[in-house]
């Protein structure tokens, strides 16, 4: 649609009806200024209506003297009248509507070969809110919203420095969502912007609504259990991982921000672990590393102890389990897995329901069923402990619910088809899985593989920031140590 | 398979990890009783093997090994492929798995997934996996220091029984000149290598067989943990089953040992058709070999597991290169 605009307006305002499929919330307003007919468009609650009052009608209104032909006209305006920060010219139609459809007011004239645009948004969104998915005891309170540009001013608030870089894109063929490159030009690895660039400039997509659909595209693979790419809602950790060497991108229209990269070990590190003591936080932190191995191999590993190791049992717990076991018509591995799943619909359903309908379902589910599925001898209690013990216990890591919730199946298989041994060869699988991951050469698996011993400071414990800060972490690190011997 | 093209970014720790992990891999599938004789002549075997080693350390620059001459590494890497599954298949069936066919075959599906990964891969899974081996390993002789007997180191053992058995339980050795002749930094790369490969074989091993020596006092009480009972050299099937951390070990490293030597035979370029080839016919092997109480099975499966190892892996490859001149 690479159309040039003419000088003649009416053949113009035609010609932009007519692309816009003569949509109702293109708006057209007609004036005369300076003797010279002009048309101002805007699009429907996107632009401020207070803004276009004084910012635009009113400097417009008191345009006087004599000014020969559209043309002139527009570049009197443009270089003589501050309507607003962000103007620009164009002759190019394609040009033209993303400009017009973000909420940036067009002005046309008789006799101009070109429109001028200035940015006067004023569409309504979110206002900034604590974010829901990534809740902090002490850190700040403000999140992401949608609007791109609001996310750009919170991390600047953040970061007065001007290493900090913001550069616009637009993905989506049919959307022209933007979105927003960040990154400390001092600290970033060579080439990684380059390589970000040309991945998103190249998104076979027609729209993005959200950081799920560029995500993939800048990923290696589309089967990755383990992301390597992060996603935040909350603007201090984008600076944190920003301060660190990494890139981040907003996307207009969700409060979801990607990083890149992420390794694996810190989608067990929160903010607060940062703001807490540092004997507590290491302890928080094995608590989470304890947790997930709960999750993803307990139930695991009483099924292989059960059916194929009741050695490694004591004889009291054996006897135990022994009992619940023999009043069950189904076998452990049937019940482990039904009771998970069932968990799976009762979360699902929570989720998506209203947050007070949601609530009473969580309580049916977990209580009523539970309570009834044991008192009427379809499970076992030591299963039911087993399966919610796991479940909990996955959600100290949100980040990894979804892994956990494919691999939990998968695991208890394999413990039933070969106990320890199944479990393990499946656990080779998920280590291959990891380390084989990579993103734009970042191994997810540093900085334990390839090991950099001094780093595990911020992984097997928490060190206080006296230390921490004797040597900040820079990602290009990670690849250093994969040249290193 | 020069080192340009085998290992292009793999480090002087991540080489050692391996190297130390086929060892281990066979140190824990051997069922030998540890003694201090068996501790003395490992300790030899390992000191008479850095004695050998210097030099390479020392002239590695001249460790170039013609093209042509490569096919004696990938066949001898697909050799010790399949010894090491059947060690480990070996050490099931001493078990008395209750399912060694089924084992078989998510072990032969694990080595499909594990092949086809990239090499960068292995080389991080070994330094992870030595790492947690290596932290619960040092955790054994602190929980068991108190029930530890030095006169147990007493007991009488053959000394070159235990170095020989070294040698032939050390594949990996035969591969270190390909291994250590690393593209980039070369005069860092072998030594770090070397250094770290040795800590592991001089101290740890023998340190590990020394201390399960003097566990053997506890064998007659049947106390404290079984990987003792294990290391004490109790009858397999009542020891090793009741060890689950062992158990994990075990398995994972052989899948670990097993996909190294096979990434390192099969060349990179259609390895997952390559990989596909070889395990299916290695899962002949090994079924077989599992399924086999004689000696006419057990021969049939060590000659599937021959076949399957050197016909995707060498001869395709060969006859490939001989069109490709012709």
């Amino acid at each position: 649609m690479h159309i040039r605009l003419t000088d003649n307006l009416e053949e113009n305002l035609v010609q932009l009806q007519r692309t816009a499929g003569c949509s109702d919330d293109l708006i057209i307003t007609r004036v005369t200024l300076c003797g010279i007919p002009c048309a101002l468009l805007t699009c429907e609650g996107m632009v401020a209506s207070s803004l276009l009052s004084e910012l635009v009608f009113d400097p417009l209104n008191g345009l006087q003297g004599h000014i020969s032909g559209g043309g002139a006209l527009l570049h009197t305006i443009y270089n003589k009248k501050l309507l607003a920060a962000d103007a620009s010219m164009t002759d190019q139609t394609d040009a033209l509507f993303p400009l017009l459809y973000s909420g940036f007011a067009v002005l046309l004239a008789e006799g101009a070969s070109a429109a001028l645009c200035f940015g006067i948004q004023g569409y309504a969104s979110r206002s900034i809110s604590e974010p829901s998915g990534e809740l902090n005891i002490y850190g700040a309170r403000d999140g992401f919203s949608e609007p791109v540009r609001v996310n750009m001013s919170l991390i600047r608030r953040r970061m007065k420095s001007p290493s900090l870089t913001f550069s616009l894109v637009s993905a989506g063929t049919l959307s022209r969502t933007e979105l927003c490159i960040c990154w400390l030009r001092d600290r970033v690895p060579a080439g990684l912007i380059g390589e970000i660039r040309q991945r998103l400039s190249t998104l076979p997509l027609e729209t993005v609504l959200s950081s799920g659909y560029v995500r993939p595209f800048l990923e290696e693979s589309d089967m990755q259990l383990v992301h390597s790419i992060g996603t935040t809602e909350r603007p201090d950790i984008l600076c944190a991982k920003l301060l660190e060497g990494r890139v981040g991108i907003l996307i207009d229209g969700t409060p979801h921000a990607l990083v890149i990269p992420q390794l694996f070990c810190e989608t067990f590190q929160t903010m607060d672990d940062y703001n807490y003591p540092p004997a507590y936080a290491t302890l928080l932190r094995w608590m989470k590393y304890g947790a997930a191995l709960i999750a993803l191999l307990l139930p695991a590993g009483y099924l292989a102890a059960a059916l194929w190791h009741p050695e490694l049992l004591h004889e009291t717990l054996l006897s135990l389990l022994t009992e619940a076991e023999q009043t069950v018509p189904f076998s452990p591995a049937a019940e482990l897995l039904g009771i998970l799943f069932m968990f799976e619909i009762v979360r699902e359903a929570g989720l998506r329901l209203p947050k007070a309908v949601g609530g009473a379902v969580g309580m049916i589910g977990g209580l009523l069923i539970g309570d009834t599925a044991v008192k009427s001898g379809l499970i076992s209690t030591p299963v039911l402990t087993v399966a919610a013990l796991s479940a909990t216990a996955g959600f100290v890591i949100p980040e990894h619910h979804a892994a956990l919730t494919v691999l939990r199946p998968v695991f208890i298989l394999a413990a039933a088809a070969a106990g320890i041994p199944g479990i393990a060869l499946v656990g080779m699988m998920l280590l291959y899985h990891i380390c084989g991951t990579e993103v734009f050469g970042f191994p997810v698996s540093a900085p334990i593989a390839p090991l950099m011993p001094h780093r595990l400071q911020d992984i097997l414990a928490r060190v206080g920031f006296r230390r921490l800060s004797q040597g900040n972490f820079r990602v290009s690190e990670v690849r250093e140590q994969e040249e290193a011997p | 398979m020069n080192a340009a093209a085998r290992t292009p970014s793999w480090s002087a720790l991540q080489t050692a990890a391996v190297l130390l992990l086929c060892r281990l891999t066979l140190f824990f599938c051997c069922d030998q009783p540890y003694t201090a004789a068996y501790a003395k002549g490992m300790l030899a075997a390992a000191l008479t093997e850095a004695v050998l080693l210097l030099p390479l350390a020392i002239f590695r620059r001249f460790c170039r090994f013609p093209p042509a001459m490569m096919w004696i590494y990938r066949v001898f890497s697909l050799i010790s492929a399949a010894f090491l599954a059947a060690e480990g298949f070996r050490l099931l069936h001493a078990l008395h798995s209750a399912q060694p066919a089924l084992f078989a075959a998510m072990f032969l599906l694990t080595l499909l997934f594990t092949v086809s990964r990239p090499q960068a891969a292995t080389a991080r899974a070994a330094v992870i996996l030595l790492v947690t081996v290596s932290t619960a390993l040092l955790l054994l002789p602190v929980s068991g220091i108190r029930t530890a007997n030095p006169v147990s180191l007493h007991m009488p053992g053959s000394v070159s029984g235990a170095f020989f058995r070294e040698f032939r339980c050390s594949p990996e050795l035969a591969l270190l000149p390909v291994l250590l002749s690393h593209p980039k930094k070369q005069e860092q790369y072998a030594p770090h290598a070397l250094a770290v490969w040795l800590i592991g074989r001089l101290a740890v091993l023998p340190g590990l067989v020394l201390f399960g020596t003097m566990q053997n006092g506890r064998l007659t009480r049947g106390a404290g943990s079984p990987f003792f009972l294990m290391l004490a050299g109790a009858p397999l099937s009542d020891a090793v089953r009741t060890d689950g951390f062992w158990m994990l070990f075990a398995a994972g490293s052989a899948v670990l040992c097993v996909s190294f030597f096979l990434q390192l035979a099969l060349p990179p370029s259609r390895r997952p058709v390559r990989a596909l080839l070889t395990v299916m016919l290695l899962f002949t092997g090994l079924t077989w070999l599992c399924i086999s109480a004689d000696y006419r099975g057990t021969g049939l499966g060590i000659a599937a597991l021959l076949l399957g190892a050197l016909l995707p892996g060498v001869l395709l490859p060969i006859s490939r290169t001989r069109r490709q001149k012709s």
